[in-house]
């Protein structure tokens, strides 16, 4: 059994993985920059649903033994989880490619390489890590290296915000003048969408299955989504802080993640740019395998192979060339010259509309008795259940209409 | 699907005028101009590599050559250009004053 | 094994659970069920059925015929649909475990070991 700092270990890298990467940063940085402190709430707004959404999956995983993909299939039937996983290895095709970008972007700030090159090195090394590697020393392993993104907040902090106005923004928005409307709730759609990754379950619940929880687990569940969740927000505050005060007061808009690299330099001088090239790197490697893994988790667990990152890829064939396949796949965009921050940009997009789909399950499982006995979802536990899918059905209609209006950079 | 009808009418509405391309154009070259002088900046004090000022530079023609015509937008490529040669040559006088140029024309 | 008395409670209860054998390995799912239909007695399961055709057949039979065909073609040593007699059925709980051969069962899975994961390094 797991020690309570092993489980919030896994809360951690869940959150640094799936929380702080290659989408999150962009947005976060574009918001800051563009809107200063006006958009804080919809980084709370999401953290918020995250946090249940996430104590969710594990308390499914550990009350019912099931992982999501394995009870969606079972409650549901095939035919009904068919078309959320097809929707799902798609969109995580694209973001899993935009996370490997990140992390050639991240090498090329560190190096001066172009992007492209660093590709096909990256991909092996992500998916040497997967096959080696057992999932404790991959939690534990992106869990260290990720709390390398405190940077951003101590930055932050640095550059003196002014906390009244911060406050303000992150409890309710702050509308920009009326021609900058679209701009203003695209970038808020984005953040959301952003924030609230599917991927992030199944990882989730995957883990705490491989890990054996039980009952028992359920308080450090709780424990590990709010603290693991949090730091993920406010790593990501911390970026938008950061970006309010350098670009903001200069009339500097985000298109370009160049442009995003010289966010560390004033706090850290000289040491800006390592830093942030490092961590944009580490960052988007842990999405990366958080994604690779949750794909081939809800491929294996709706057809009913053997699953599992603990044992040896021979032990696990299909799972083990599930994953291996989708990792050399994603890169080809990047190798064919696709600009990852477009990338990112548009499979978040596509993650915002997948979204209604992906959760309405949640709602239906965590209040089947079958599946999780007596520890149903309370009634504020399913009010945020409802209010996520409704507000993700209004992303998933409002964002295409807003990038249409000229939101989208 | 009526009540999705009405919240995005009510949207589409709410999100009143959009900008001009003129103002759009004239803001994206601003904003690199202001990027570019950071960058040059920071260099010339030693806190970034030749490389990155390189990315940026490129990035900065990328964008500017894509999304902006007019006359303000060839003297922010014009001045990318140079900054970059600048840096090339190790020049930080130069940078220095190229990096003051694109900080006054973003204003 | 004792049977669920309402064909409605066979299949919330059977339909798309997984399959285990005595040591836990998974098997697949349960894709489908063979039901008899008894005049004046509950219904029965005969069989349980797994694999791609089963699957396929749920979604439409243009698309069963889709999957035989592709199968044909490949040629593949595996079969599209296996049928488990209900007697070789021991347990039914979050999990349905039988007590089979499970070969037939993990033929892809074997045959992707030894022909291609298996020859990765580090594999083993």
């Amino acid at each position: 059994m797991k020690s309570g700092f092993l489980q919030i270990a896994l809360g951690i890298i869940t959150s640094i993985g799936g929380f702080l990467e290659v989408g999150s940063i962009a947005t976060s940085a574009q918001a800051g920059a563009s809107f200063r402190y006006g958009l804080i709430w919809s980084l709370v707004l999401g953290t918020v649903c995250l946090i249940f959404l996430i104590e969710m999956s594990g308390r499914l995983a550990a009350v019912s033994k099931h992982t999501i993909a394995d009870a969606v299939r079972e409650r549901f039937g095939f035919n009904f989880a068919l078309w959320p996983r097809l929707a799902e290895l798609i969109v995580n095709f694209l973001v899993l490619g935009a996370e490997i970008g990140g992390v050639c972007l991240g090498l090329k700030v560190l190096t001066g390489i172009e992007a492209r090159w660093w590709a096909v090195p990256v991909a092996l090394v992500l998916w040497f890590a997967l096959w080696v590697g057992t999932l404790d020393v991959i939690e534990n392993g992106t869990s260290i290296l990720g709390l390398l993104t405190i940077v951003f907040v101590v930055a932050a902090v640095k550059m003196h915000p002014d906390w009244l106005p911060l406050l303000r923004g992150s409890a309710a928005p702050v509308l920009p003048p009326r021609d900058q409307s679209a701009h203003y709730w695209f970038t808020a759609v984005s953040i959301l969408g952003a924030t609230i990754s599917p991927f992030m379950f199944y990882f989730y619940s995957s883990g705490a299955v491989e890990d054996g929880w039980n009952e028992k687990n359920l308080p450090a569940n709780r424990v590990t989504a709010v603290v693991g969740m949090s730091f993920g927000a406010l790593m990501s505050i911390g970026v938008l802080v950061a970006a309010a005060q350098l670009f903001n007061p200069r009339g500097i808009d985000i298109s370009r993640y160049e442009q995003i690299a010289l966010i560390l330099t004033p706090a850290l001088h000289k040491w800006g740019w390592p830093v942030f090239g490092g961590a944009l790197a580490v960052c988007c490697f842990g999405a990366a395998v958080e994604i690779s893994l949750a794909s081939a988790y809800a491929i294996a667990q709706t057809l009913g192979w053997n699953w599992g990152e603990d044992e040896k890829p021979a032990e696990r064939a299909r799972f083990s060339l599930t994953y291996t396949i989708l990792i050399f796949l994603s890169i080809v965009p990047i190798l064919l010259g696709v600009d990852p921050l477009k990338q990112t940009i548009f499979s978040m997009a596509l993650t915002a509309i997948v979204l209604p789909l992906a959760i309405l399950p949640f709602l239906l499982l965590l209040n089947d008795e079958e599946f999780v006995g007596s520890h149903r979802n309370g009634p504020i536990g399913n009010t945020v259940v409802v209010f996520t899918i409704f507000m993700a059905s209004i992303i998933a209609l409002v964002a295409v209409p807003l990038e249409i209006l000229g939101g989208g950079s | 699907m009526r009540f999705a009808a009405v919240l995005i009418a009510l949207l589409l509405a709410a999100c009143g005028t959009k900008q001009t391309p003129d103002q759009r154009e004239k803001k994206t070259v601003q904003s690199w101009e202001a990027s570019l002088a950071l960058a040059g900046d920071a260099w010339t004090r030693g806190e970034l590599p030749k490389h990155f000022v390189r990315n940026a530079a490129d990035a900065a023609v990328e964008e500017l050559s894509k999304n902006a015509k007019g006359h303000e937008a060839a003297r922010a490529i014009a001045l990318a250009h140079q900054l970059e040669e600048a840096v090339e040559r190790d020049d930080r006088a130069a940078a220095g004053r190229i990096a003051i140029d694109l900080e006054e024309a973003s204003r | 094994m004792t049977q669920p008395s309402h064909a409605r409670h066979l299949v919330a209860d059977i339909l798309d659970k997984q399959i285990v054998d005595a040591k836990k390995v998974k098997l697949g799912k349960v894709d489908g069920l063979v039901i008899v239909l008894r005049e004046g007695k509950p219904p029965r399961v005969a069989f349980i059925e797994c694999g791609a055709a089963v699957v396929a057949r749920r979604l439409g039979r243009w698309c069963e015929r889709f999957v035989l065909a592709l199968n044909r073609r490949l040629g593949v040593r595996a079969k599209p649909r296996y049928r488990i007699p209900w007697s070789k059925v021991t347990k039914v709980d979050i999990e349905v475990t039988v007590d089979v051969d499970e070969h037939p069962l993990l033929a892809w899975e074997e045959w992707l070991r030894d022909h291609v994961v298996g020859r990765l390094p580090f594999a083993k």
